[in-house]
């Protein structure tokens, strides 16, 4: 399981720091296992910035805009949504309104471990 | 002259072999490479003052070097001149922790003196250049970089209390306090200040070998916060206000290629993504008791409040430590001096820029205009720009990464380089470790009464023309 950015040259902060973040968690288990669970597309928008994150079989396609409607959406401003990525968890934000999901919970929540840093192999 | 370096140096310290001599041809820059026929390596200063005289007979040039890692050529010498590599005359000849100052030699790197305050318990600290940790400290300052402690204390050459010279004809001098025998090198004053007739003249009055420079107190708590901002307008309002607060330890801006290109896209597209922010700030925060940094971080939001309201878009600060955590590729960020890779390792080995100082009140002006012209050139515009010395003036800075191997790309860096001289000159800004290239064109805008005194200092410092000759244009 790879990450791919799609088109580096155009694509946003977000998008770059959320590759690291990827690539991290995939040097896990715990982040692998999560990965091989899901299928499709989730749209990340932080402040004026998006990032669809496409996953299939055998890698994770990053790109700054996806024409297909995404399976699920997370929306925040930028503080939140990376406290949220860098540890701070999905449902505290979600429950004070700082994060704002919409589309299919379930595959929102199989996001969580891979999108939770982890610097194991 | 060969001979007599080897007598006096040893065989092993004196290099005259085509190979051994390659690396010191050149810097990062597109200046052109130039063969010396010598390098000798010095480790004293009485060495320095028995080259020089004999130098001096022979009327050999020499030229400083250390790092090798100047952008504007200025360690590069003439064809057949001699470099004194000063890497291994690198002692840390004194810390004094009560009045806060240390004594160098000239190899002296960022990182061996931020592990000599580190062991002697950390109570000190300096300012680090953005330059590689095993870059000179003595050279930035006699060049007159910046650092990250700028915003408080100006650019390194403003920390000067005082230096030991070899002249051009051999004889040692101090400048400073220090020139009084048994007395510290605390300042400059109250002697007249000539210190200043070795910085900022790239070598060609006088070989330093030694520099004190004061050091400042480094403090329990450090935040180093990111703030992303989206017009120059609300970056630098931001910043003109932080300034006159007096809070702030340090505060840097980045335009947005630079974080991209730190998480691993080598060439980013000359225009920004989407919504994407167009600055960064880095803003460093410095405290002894948690209330007093909950108070700085209550005020820098303050600020930021202010601009908001404004109508102008700024995130709210994020802290380095969350963003690591994140994204690893972020770290050199996280610490100083730091090797910024992106700009020193990045294949094509060409570094260059145009650097200089002038008036936060120009900055957007700055930016917009540098902007279009990097742009035009197909290039991401590589922006530094930053408050000095309380926000009195700035550093505003184009970088661009090139292969030195491509004709075109060099070629392009030259043009793209002019026009951004000509540019930054009109607007007030001044560059600073001034490569000759530039020199020459700033020179027809020098007071002609200030380029006289200039001359005369060197004819008087430098009679036989032996100092780093062409550079500065004298």
């Amino acid at each position: 399981m790879k990450v791919r950015v799609d088109d580096p040259e155009h694509m946003n902060l977000m998008g770059l720091l959320m590759r690291g973040l990827l690539e991290s968690s995939l040097a896990g288990e715990r982040g692998r296992a999560a990965a091989r669970k899901l299928r499709g597309d989730v749209r990340i928008c932080a402040g004026t910035m998006s990032v669809t994150m496409s996953f299939s079989a055998d890698e994770i396609v990053l790109r700054a805009s996806g024409n297909t409607r995404p399976r699920a959406n997370v929306r925040g401003e930028m503080k939140p949504l990376l406290e949220m990525v860098a540890g701070g968890g999905l449902i505290g934000p979600v429950l004070r309104g700082k994060v704002k999901v919409r589309g299919n919970l379930l595959m929102l929540l199989r996001l969580l471990p891979l999108i939770r840093p982890s610097r194991k192999g | 002259m060969k001979d007599f370096l080897v007598n006096l140096l040893g065989r092993e310290s004196v290099l005259d072999e085509e190979g051994a001599l390659a690396p010191y041809r050149e810097d990062y820059c597109e200046a052109a490479p130039s063969d010396p026929s010598l390098v000798a390596f010095v480790t004293t200063t009485d060495q320095v003052q028995q080259i020089v005289r004999e130098a001096a007979r022979r009327k050999v040039a020499i030229t400083p070097r250390v790092a090798g890692t100047n952008v504007g050529g200025l360690a590069i010498s003439v064809a057949g001149g001699l470099i004194l590599d000063f890497t291994k005359m690198n002692k840390v000849q004194e810390v004094n922790d009560v009045d806060m100052y240390a004594v160098i030699e000239p190899g002296v790197t960022q990182k061996q003196m931020k592990e000599c305050l580190r062991d002697r318990g950390g109570t000190l600290t300096l300012g680090y250049s953005l330059a590689p940790p095993h870059t000179s400290i003595l050279a930035n300052a006699l060049l007159g970089g910046l650092t990250n402690r700028s915003l408080k204390y100006g650019d390194q050459s403003q920390w000067i209390s005082g230096l030991e010279v070899v002249l051009a004809d051999g004889t040692l001098a101090r400048t400073g306090s220090w020139a009084l025998q048994n007395v510290s090198p605390y300042g400059q004053v109250p002697f007249p200040a000539l210190t200043g007739l070795f910085v900022g003249w790239a070598g060609t009055t006088g070989l330093c070998t030694k520099m004190a420079f004061q050091l400042w107190p480094q403090h329990k708590f450090n935040r180093r916060l990111f703030v992303l901002t989206y017009t120059p307008r609300g970056t630098f309002e931001a910043v003109r206000r932080l300034v006159r607060r007096e809070f702030c330890d340090d505060i840097g801006g980045l335009s947005w290629p630079s974080a991209k290109m730190m998480l691993g896209v080598k060439r980013p597209h000359p225009e920004p993504a989407r919504g994407e922010p167009t600055f960064t700030l880095y803003v460093d925060l410095t405290a002894d008791i948690e209330e007093e940094m909950a108070l700085k971080q209550r005020m820098l939001n303050d600020v930021l409040d202010s601009v908001r309201r404004e109508n102008e878009r700024i995130e709210e600060p994020l802290d380095i430590r969350m963003l690591l955590k994140i994204n690893p590729a972020m770290s050199p960020f996280a610490e100083f001096p730091t090797d910024l890779e992106f700009l020193t390792n990045h294949g094509g080995g060409g570094l260059s820029w145009v650097g200089t100082y002038g008036p936060l009140s120009k900055f957007e002006t700055g930016i917009d205009a540098g902007t279009r012209i990097m742009v035009r050139h197909g290039l991401a515009p590589v922006i530094v720009a930053r408050p000095m010395r309380g926000g009195h003036y700035g550093v505003l800075r184009f970088v661009e990464i090139f292969d030195k191997e491509s004709p075109t790309e060099t070629s392009r860096v030259k043009a793209v380089n002019s026009e951004l001289l000509a540019m930054c000159t009109q607007l007030g800004f001044v560059m600073y470790k001034t490569p000759s290239w530039a020199f020459e064109i700033l020179k027809p805008g020098i007071d002609p009464g200030m380029l006289k005194l200039m001359r005369d200092v060197k004819t008087l410092l430098d009679p036989q023309g032996i100092m780093n000759p062409g550079k500065l244009g004298l």
